[in-house]
C-alpha cells in the first residue's frame, strides 16, 4: 500500500506537471530577471543624478568663486578637468563591474 | 535530474554571474519545481508565478548559495518559502484553506467508508505535511534533502511524512492506514 500511495502521488504529479522543456516559461523567468535589473539600474541612476544635482546646487557658489579666483590660471583649470574625467571613468568602470 | 556534475558546474558558473548557466538550471528544474508548487497551491497560474519568483530570487541570491547543500534542495526551499509568504499575505485564502482542511480532516476521521480521492486527501493535509509528502513521496527527495529544503529538523520531517502517508493510505482505502 505504501508503494500504491507513492505511485499514485507520482501519477498525480506527472498528470499536473508542465512539459520537460518549456521555453515560454524559461523566457518569462529571464525576462523577469532583466526587468528587475533594469528597474534597479534606473532607480540607481536616478538617485545618483538627484544627488549630483544637489551637490552641484550646493557647490555652485563656492565653485563660481574659485573659478573667479583662478583668474585665468590655465594649469589649475586643466588639472581640475583631468580629475573630473578620471572620476567619471572610475564611476563607469565601477558600474560595469 | 540527468547529470549532477553538469548541474554543479552550472550552479558554480551561475554563482560567478553566468546568466546562460542559470538559464540551464531554470530549464533543468522548472518542471519539478512547478509540479511541486502546483500540487501545493492547487492553482497552475499561481504556482507558475511563484516558480518564476523563486527563480528570480535564486538568481539574485546565487552569491549566498552553498554548493555543498545541493542546488535542488536550495531552490525548492526558496519555492517553499515563497509559497508560505504568498499564503500569509492572502489571509482570506488562508482561512478558506484552513476551513477546507478541517472539513476534509473530519471526513477522514469519520471513516464513513467513502473512498476519499488521494488528491483531495493531499489538499486536506496541513501545508507542511503536504510539502514533506510531495518532496519525499513524489519528488524523490531524500529525507535529509527535504528537511534542508523545508528548513525543519529531520525528525519533524519524518513525522510529517509518516502522518501524511497514513492519511493518504487511508484515502486509498487501506484498512491499516
Amino acid at each position: 500500500m505504501v508503494e500504491a500511495v507513492e505511485s499514485e502521488l507520482r501519477r498525480r504529479m506527472a498528470a499536473d506537471a508542465p512539459p520537460a522543456r518549456d521555453l515560454s516559461f524559461e523566457l518569462a523567468v529571464m525576462a523577469r530577471i532583466e526587468r528587475r535589473h533594469f528597474r534597479r539600474a534606473v532607480a540607481g541612476n536616478a538617485a545618483v543624478a538627484a544627488l549630483a544635482a544637489l551637490v552641484l546646487f550646493m557647490a555652485a557658489p563656492p565653485l563660481a568663486q574659485a573659478a573667479e579666483s583662478l583668474n585665468g590660471n590655465l594649469i589649475a583649470t586643466l588639472v581640475a578637468v583631468g580629475l573630473g574625467i578620471l572620476a567619471m571613468q572610475w564611476a563607469l568602470q565601477r558600474e560595469e563591474a | 535530474m540527468n547529470d549532477p556534475g553538469a548541474e554543479q558546474a552550472w550552479a558554480h558558473a551561475a554563482r560567478a554571474g553566468s546568466a546562460e548557466a542559470f538559464s540551464r538550471l531554470v530549464a533543468l528544474h522548472q518542471q519539478g519545481l512547478r509540479a511541486f508548487l502546483r500540487r501545493l497551491c492547487g492553482s497552475h497560474a499561481e504556482a507558475d508565478d511563484i516558480a518564476q519568483e523563486t527563480f528570480v530570487f535564486a538568481w539574485e541570491a546565487m552569491a549566498r548559495f552553498d554548493a555543498g547543500r545541493g542546488f535542488r534542495a536550495w531552490l525548492f526551499g526558496i519555492g517553499w518559502r515563497k509559497f508560505r509568504e504568498r499564503r500569509r499575505s492572502w489571509l482570506r485564502r488562508l482561512r478558506r484553506e484552513q476551513q477546507a482542511g478541517e472539513m476534509a480532516g473530519a471526513v477522514v476521521a469519520a471513516d464513513t467508508g467513502a473512498r476519499l480521492d488521494i488528491a483531495a486527501a493531499l489538499d486536506a493535509l496541513p501545508p507542511e505535511q503536504r510539502a514533506a509528502a510531495l518532496l519525499c513521496l513524489a519528488c524523490e527527495f531524500t529525507h535529509a534533502e527535504a528537511a534542508r529544503a523545508l528548513e525543519i529538523p529531520l525528525g519533524t520531517l519524518k513525522s510529517h511524512v509518516a502522518r501524511a502517508r497514513e492519511r493518504l493510505q487511508h484515502a486509498l482505502g487501506d484498512p491499516d492506514g
